[in-house]
């Protein structure tokens, strides 16, 4: 799609508000021209020129009317127009969080949240201010055409001295317009480069404020902000350069029109009302002409603002960007579709027949896994760091894309694991999870509807019902931003009981327990294993999983070293042995 | 708890801008002088501009008189070629003064708020933990960088702007007089009641400006701590939610965004109606005075020339007052910023430069929130050189234990004293500088690996950085880098090992006198971990050590045990002492093995 045809998708996306906005803008954009007509009027009948007509202060009288209609006409279309854009704006912001929220690559997105931020702001505030040029548009072009006709109608040759430097705008900007991606482009990336890193920043306070490095580390901020001022100065004076030939030029014509008709005006041939109709119109005009290199120059930045939010989507095009849908600006949307708690998720078998995938540019990653998981079983996958542990969850859950091999749900190939292993058929828990500044309620449940009861459950699952009593609110704590109130143990709990207060047929552990002592530890897979709630999968090195587990699969170098039950594992796998004793060793000498 | 809670309502009120007065003009008068002080030469250089301009500006109406009424006189058509001549001239002029007093506008605000925008980051990044963990790292970008925006445009265009606008009017008003005392009153008067109805409306705006401001940003915070947990959501089938919750946000920007742009009508209605009467005053002057015999037509042309030409000032006027409105939002919550202070206040003192610093708590009590205090009547000491083992449950008060060390909080009472100084009499950097920490979560930023090893501190020789790479073992990873010290690192591309070692180097550069190691190797692999323990031997020789730990196995070496139970210390003492005492809990815990269970 065409940034054009993206553009038109979007006016159509709530047509009665954009054609509203244009209505209005449009009355008051014509307005100029039945004010020159009145100055016209008002002008020659004072000097006595006009032949017959209104008397001067009847046309003062027309001056107000006019003018009051028309803060009127603005009035209305400032209220229609700001909710135009807002519509049109979350539309961009819902579709853009729906392709996000889908990614291959959800890393890439988490690990530059503020980046992405971005997108939701400046760019899609860009596309809207591109849409707007198009409300102005009509109504100028009207007006230009009119006023023209107009002051053809008295003097052609003066006429076309106002029409020239609107064509010579409209080619300067056509000419210098591939320098406007460029500069923005840059402008862009320095503004990026500060907010991303002022992120940063505060987002590890503690970091610095443990180092004492806070001025060293502002002094980078300041680094950044200074690039950031030279590329915005570059892309000002740029856009200023067009903006001010556009401003001038009404004053630049006046002074031709002045030169051509020192001499009718000396006969009484160009009426002093015909001076005044001109004047009024040149600038307007002018205006008109620079709309539409204005137009072009928002249009590629509105083109470099898609392509970005279609990268952001890892796509090659922004279609999916202005696809119309509901965006409940007035009403709250519809309840959510519950995820089915039942046996629809349930696991017979999961099979995994020579897995593969190798990240770009490396060896690293996981080689030909194969891997079966039955009924109500518990696995646990171990290895050292760089093992591909991670590598292989994340691939199997779609985050990673599978290069060979495939996966088996209950015998059954799964064509796109990201869609998936989602609730009902799995739940999971990142090694570090991360939560949000809701409350601890919302947090668990992430809008799953569920009892009292099973919360609850969820809660006792995850090993949390102790802490919920030294919380202000229980459960209806307001956790902070990103869940700061809680302890790192604390918050891998909360995510536990996020996980379970969802029913899966698979569970999915990454490294759960890393931030927990052996005590809670133990009982959380003590509880798991009495809920008996379908089948876990577990990246652990730790004992008490390790102890509990079913099947153990080593893995080393990103290929499956060993299977087997951890008796088996400890008579015959080099590997397990030093993974265990890692642990062992260290208690035996205390 | 409930004081805090009050505490925090009126600060949210105040940011919500309904409880915000007008700033008065002399508070950003301040303002201005204290930024732009440092760029004399290029303000000056820029009101050159701004005069320059405004001379033309008043020039122009009144060649167009004299060619009005000396070709309606039947002048010389020469003069009245010159005088066209001149107007075209004074056109192409007003062009490169007006870019030049744009680009040094712009270049002069963005000096001005940069410099701002850095002392605010900076102030900000003194403050407290309990402030920072009110606000997501997003908030503090929109406040430190968003409002600072906002503000730029007072820096850039309100200076340029009104005070051109000012002189501009004095200018069109003084040769209004010239013309005719009676019109010049007439205006004067106008003007001056154009002036106070928009200063008057000057208030009316600001609450719903900062409304709609909360609201965006809001919106944003919103969006960026969603994408931050991007990894959580889709796999617990979350996103249905997510997008719900963002219909939610996004509706209550809308209702702020509507109310704002209605009060912005309102306000241009009152401005544009004002002005309305003012056109029709000067024509009316001008039939008048023309029936008199007192006005030319080129006179009654110019008078209504230059009453279009009083539109354009106090428009700017108004604008800019508007956008002063808007800054004065973005500034009240700099204000508030930067009258926030630390609620921690370091000492004078300074810590010795012995290499190891013993630690005392004498009956320490501290609570997050008043009334629910994690850390209980804790009284321990640690003697200089010796390292303490912390045990406990999750939630226990460990990692709040270790945290106080660095003053991140002040305690409730007791005290606590480090090299025998009571913590509250030594400087805060100095303090900081000496203690050490890793932590479970290692912060990566998207930069240089020298900047990531020392944290932007410009301070330390490259082989002091690359000898603490090589110490940790970071070598062989190292010399894979493509630019060595200069290659940017990222948090995706480390692996949980590598960023754990990474601090360990961050914590041997500084080379403190207390090291303290926060489940250090929780996320490592038993392999990985023998590799860093070399490392934290060699870190805790000689130095003060308190690691928290729940792997028996990490407790090997210290000198000294210590248990927490639900903020209490609930057993202390040497090492060798609990092994051997079999009622210790220490010991039974070491009976029941590793996964023994402390009661």
């Amino acid at each position: 799609m065409t940034t054009g045809q993206t553009a038109l998708k979007l006016l159509r996306y709530r047509p009665g508000l954009f054609l509203g906005t244009v209505f209005f803008r449009g009355l008051d954009d014509l307005q100029p021209f039945a004010i020159g007509l009145i100055m016209k009027a008002f002008f020659d009948a004072l000097s006595g020129e006009a032949v017959a007509g209104f008397n001067a202060w009847t046309l003062v009288a027309f001056f107000v009317i006019l003018e009051f209609a028309d803060r009127a006409t603005l009035f209305v279309a400032a209220l229609i127009g700001v909710r135009w854009r807002f519509n049109v704006e979350s539309l961009l912001r819902k579709n853009l969080l729906g392709a996000v929220l889908a990614v291959r690559n959800p890393r890439a997105i988490s690990i530059s949240s503020g980046l992405v931020t971005n997108r939701f702001r400046d760019d899609v505030d860009a596309v809207a201010r591109y849409l707007e040029q198009y409300v102005n548009l009509w109504g100028n072009m009207i007006f230009a055409v009119l006023a023209i006709w107009w002051m053809a109608k008295i003097d052609v040759a003066v006429t076309a001295v106002t029409v020239v430097p609107c064509i010579l705008i409209v080619t300067i900007v056509d000419m210098a317009r591939k320098h406007i991606q460029r500069y923005r482009a840059a402008q862009r990336s320095a503004t990026e480069a500060a907010t991303n890193f002022a992120n940063e920043m505060f987002g590890s306070v503690l970091a610095i404020q443990v180092a004492t490095t806070e001025t060293p580390a502002v002094e980078r901020f300041r680094r950044l902000n200074d690039a950031r001022r030279k590329s915005t100065l570059v892309d000002n004076l740029f856009t200023q350069m067009l903006f001010s030939i556009n401003f001038n030029i009404s004053h630049v014509a006046t002074g031709a029109i002045l030169i051509l008709v020192a001499e009718q005006m000396r006969s009484g041939e160009f009426s002093v009302g015909d001076f005044a109709l001109f004047t009024t119109y040149v600038g307007e005009v002018a205006r008109s002409g620079s709309l539409i290199g204005s137009v072009m120059a928002q249009h590629k930045r509105a083109e470099v603002s898609l392509g970005r939010m279609a990268r952001t989507m890892e796509e090659e095009e922004p279609d999916g960007l202005v696809e119309h849908g509901p965006v409940y600006l007035k009403e709250e949307a519809p309840p959510i579709a519950p995820v089915v708690n039942g046996e629809s998720g349930r696991l017979e078998t999961l099979e995994l027949q020579g897995l593969t995938h190798v990240f770009a540019d490396s060896t690293n990653g996981v080689h030909a896994i194969d891997l079966h998981v039955k009924a109500d079983s518990f696995t646990v996958i171990t290895g050292r760091i760089g093992a591909g542990k991670t590598t292989l969850l994340r691939t199997l859950l779609g985050v990673l894309p599978v290069q060979q091999g495939q996966i088996l749900w209950n015998g059954v190939a799964v064509e796109d694991p990201k869609s998936f292993f989602v609730p009902p058929r799995c739940a999971y828990t990142p090694q570090v999870p991360r939560l949000f500044s809701e409350a601890l309620r919302d947090n668990v449940l992430l809008g799953v509807p569920v009892d009292a009861t099973e919360i609850e459950e969820a809660v006792r699952l995850g090993v949390m019902e102790d802490d919920l009593p030294t919380l202000e609110n229980g459960l209806d704590t307001m956790l902070g931003p990103r869940g700061v109130k809680l302890s790192g143990g604390q918050m891998q709990r909360t995510a536990a009981a996020r996980m379970f207060v969802r029913r899966a047929g698979l569970y999915i552990f990454d490294d759960l327990s890393s931030a927990l002592d052996i005590e809670t530890e133990n009982l959380l897979w003590d509880r798991v294993f009495a809920a008996r709630r379908g089948a876990s999968l577990v990246v652990s090195h730790r004992r008490p999983a390790l102890e509990r587990a079913d099947q153990i699969v080593v893995m080393k170098e990103g290929r499956v070293e060993a299977v087997g039950s951890l008796a088996e594992l400890l008579k015959s796998c080099d590997e397990m042995q030093r993974l265990w004793r890692g642990d062992m060793g260290a208690a035996k000498n205390v | 708890m409930e004081a805090f809670l009050n505490d925090r309502n009126k600060y949210t009120s105040s940011e919500d801008g309904t409880a915000v007065e007008r700033v008065p003009l002399r508070v950003y008068a301040k303002l201005l002088g204290q930024y732009l002080r440092p760029y004399t030469p290029r303000v000056l250089l820029l009101a050159a501009c701004i005069f320059s301009g405004i001379g033309m500006n008043l020039l122009n109406p009144q060649i167009i008189r004299y060619f009005i009424d000396t070709a309606r006189a039947g002048g010389a058509v020469g003069d009245l070629t010159s005088a066209a001549m001149l107007f075209l001239g004074l056109g192409i002029g007003r062009q490169f003064v007006y870019l030049a007093g744009s680009y040094l506008g712009q270049d002069v605000g963005w000096r001005a708020t940069n410099a701002m925008r850095g002392d605010l980051a900076e102030h900000c990044m003194r403050l407290d933990m309990t402030f920072h963990h009110e606000r997501t790292p997003g908030e503090m970008v929109e406040r430190v960088d968003g409002d600072a925006t906002a503000l730029s445009n007072f820096f850039s265009e309100f200076v340029v702007q009104v005070f051109g606008s000012i002189f501009f009017l004095f200018g069109v008003l003084i040769l209004l007089f010239r013309e005719d005392w009676r019109i010049g009153a007439v205006m004067s008067a106008f003007t001056l009641v154009a002036f106070f109805v928009y200063n008057f409306t000057r208030s009316m705006a600001v609450p719903h400006y900062a409304a709609e401001r909360e609201g965006y940003s809001r919106l944003y915070g919103f969006l960026e701590e969603r994408l931050a947990g991007i990894e959580d959501i889709r796999p617990n089938g979350a996103v249905g939610y997510i997008v719900d919750r963002f219909f939610d946000v996004n509706r209550d920007a809308y209702g702020r965004a509507v109310k704002s742009a209605t009060m912005g009508a309102v306000l241009r209605s009152i401005t544009t109606i004002l002005f309305t009467f003012g056109h029709a005053l000067s024509m009316g002057m001008g039939i008048w005075l023309y029936g008199e015999g007192v006005f030319t037509i080129g006179a009654v042309f110019l008078v209504f020339h230059y009453t279009s030409l009083l539109r354009m000032p106090l428009f700017q006027i108004s604008r800019q007052i508007n956008d002063l409105q808007k800054a004065t939002a973005g500034f009240k919550r700099i204000e508030i910023l930067y009258r926030t202070r630390s609620r921690i206040v370091g000492g004078a003192g300074e810590l010795p430069d012995a290499t190891a610093l013993g630690v005392e708590f004498d009956d320490v009590t501290f609570s997050y929130y008043a009334g629910d205090p994690v850390l209980k009547n804790v009284s321990f000491k640690l003697e200089k050189g010796k390292v303490l083992g912390l045990l406990g449950r999750t939630g226990s008060g460990k990692t709040t234990l270790t945290r106080l060390l660095f003053r991140f909080y002040d305690v409730d009472s007791g005290q606590i004293s480090i090299g025998e100084q009571p913590l509250q009499e030594i400087r805060l950097q100095g303090l900081r500088q000496k203690v050490g920490m890793v932590t479970q979560d290692v912060q990566i930023f998207n930069a240089s690996l020298r900047e990531n090893l020392a944290l932007f501190s410009t301070d330390v020789a490259d082989e002091a950085l690359l000898e603490a790479v090589e110490e940790l073992g970071l070598g062989p990873w190292y010399r894979s880098l493509p630019a060595g010290l200069d290659s940017i690192v990222s948090s995706g591309a480390l692996s949980a090992g590598e960023a754990q070692l990474l601090a360990f180097a961050r914590v041997f550069l500084k080379d403190p006198g207390i090291v303290i190691l926060d489940e250090p190797s929780s996320r490592l692999d038993p392999a990985t971990e023998a590799q860093i323990d070399r490392a934290v031997q060699k870190l805790l020789a000689g130095r003060t050590g308190i690691i928290i730990a729940h792997h028996l196995g990490t407790v090997e070496r210290v000198d000294e045990i210590m248990v927490l139970q639900e903020g209490r210390v609930i057993e202390h003492g040497e090492r060798v002492q609990l092994i051997a005492d079999p009622k210790s809990r220490f010991a039974r815990l070491l009976a029941a093995g590793l996964e023994g269970v402390m009661v």
